[in-house]
């Protein structure tokens, strides 16, 4: 069976829906990616089921890797501090024209600044509110719309 | 060189922007090494190498080379060499540059240079 290597880009990131509350930063993203933070604990035995299945929940986040871009006013690093705790809607797209995974962040600030001189890439890990969603590509997109990944 | 509108690979956009940048600057500098005769020194964009990308961009690191025609043999040579090493360095945000040297097609010896390497980032269409 042949491999199935996904690698991303070009695609498109977009945070938020209308503007000023909007921001496509593809440019900038050098790392995308949902994060699943799973917790587990054992289950309570009981005389019917001694042997329970785990108490697990799953928690999503999107990590980002972004290139800064303080000195722009309407630029990602200036647009994550000017929405700290917001609730905004994202569309990732990997690849353009592909699938699209969306769904709700809450917006956190990004570092601001670093080595001087150099250009400085920042890590962000932005909560998903509940679960994301997965969008298929175009020609499956009538189809269905699945949750998780 | 051809203006950045009708380039077809990104790598040319990104070395024609980097000459925009420097121009915009109002540092004179050229992609073409054929034409490149620096009196007394002159600027000289390289080939880009393709180091990654973003979602939406590509980067590449491309050589700048500031070239004195004449030798450094005097406190003045050196010190224009490196003045507009300096104005190059700061037209471009580029924290570092070294001493190298540039041979030319129309040079017997090399030239003394000093090379930057600049990263430049451009956003794929």
């Amino acid at each position: 069976m042949a491999t199935t290597d996904s690698r991303q880009g070009p695609g498109k990131l977009t945070i938020g829906a209308t503007a000023p509350d909007l921001i496509e930063f593809a440019a900038q993203a050098a790392t995308v990616a949902l994060l699943p933070t799973v917790n587990s604990s054992d289950g309570t035995p009981t005389l019917e089921t001694p042997q329970p299945a785990p108490e697990t929940t799953v928690a999503w986040a999107l990590k980002v890797s972004a290139i800064q871009d303080f000195e722009d006013a309407a630029g990602f690093v200036n647009f994550l501090m000017d929405h700290a705790l917001d609730e905004l809607a994202f569309t990732w797209e990997p690849i353009t024209g592909g699938l699209v995974y969306s769904g709700t962040l809450q917006i956190v600030p990004i570092e601001i600044g670093g080595d001087v001189g150099v250009q400085t890439v920042s890590d962000v890990e932005l909560p998903v509110v509940g679960e994301p969603t997965r969008t298929p590509a175009a020609p499956l997109a009538a189809s269905s719309k699945a949750k998780g990944a | 060189m051809s203006s950045a509108g009708v380039l077809r690979s990104i790598a040319s956009r990104a070395r024609a922007e980097l000459l925009a940048e420097l121009e915009a600057s109002g540092i004179e500098a050229t992609g073409d090494a054929g034409a490149f005769y620096p009196q007394p020194v002159g600027v000289l964009v390289g080939l880009p190498a393709y180091d990654g990308r973003t979602l939406g961009s590509r980067r590449f690191t491309i050589p700048v080379l500031v070239v004195s025609g004449d030798p450094l043999s005097s406190e003045a040579a050196v010190d224009a060499i490196y003045a507009l090493a300096d104005e190059v360095a700061g037209a471009l945000s580029t924290p570092a540059y070294r001493p190298s040297s540039y041979r030319s097609s129309s040079s017997a010896e090399p030239l003394p240079a000093i090379t930057l390497e600049v990263n430049v980032s451009t956003e794929e269409v």
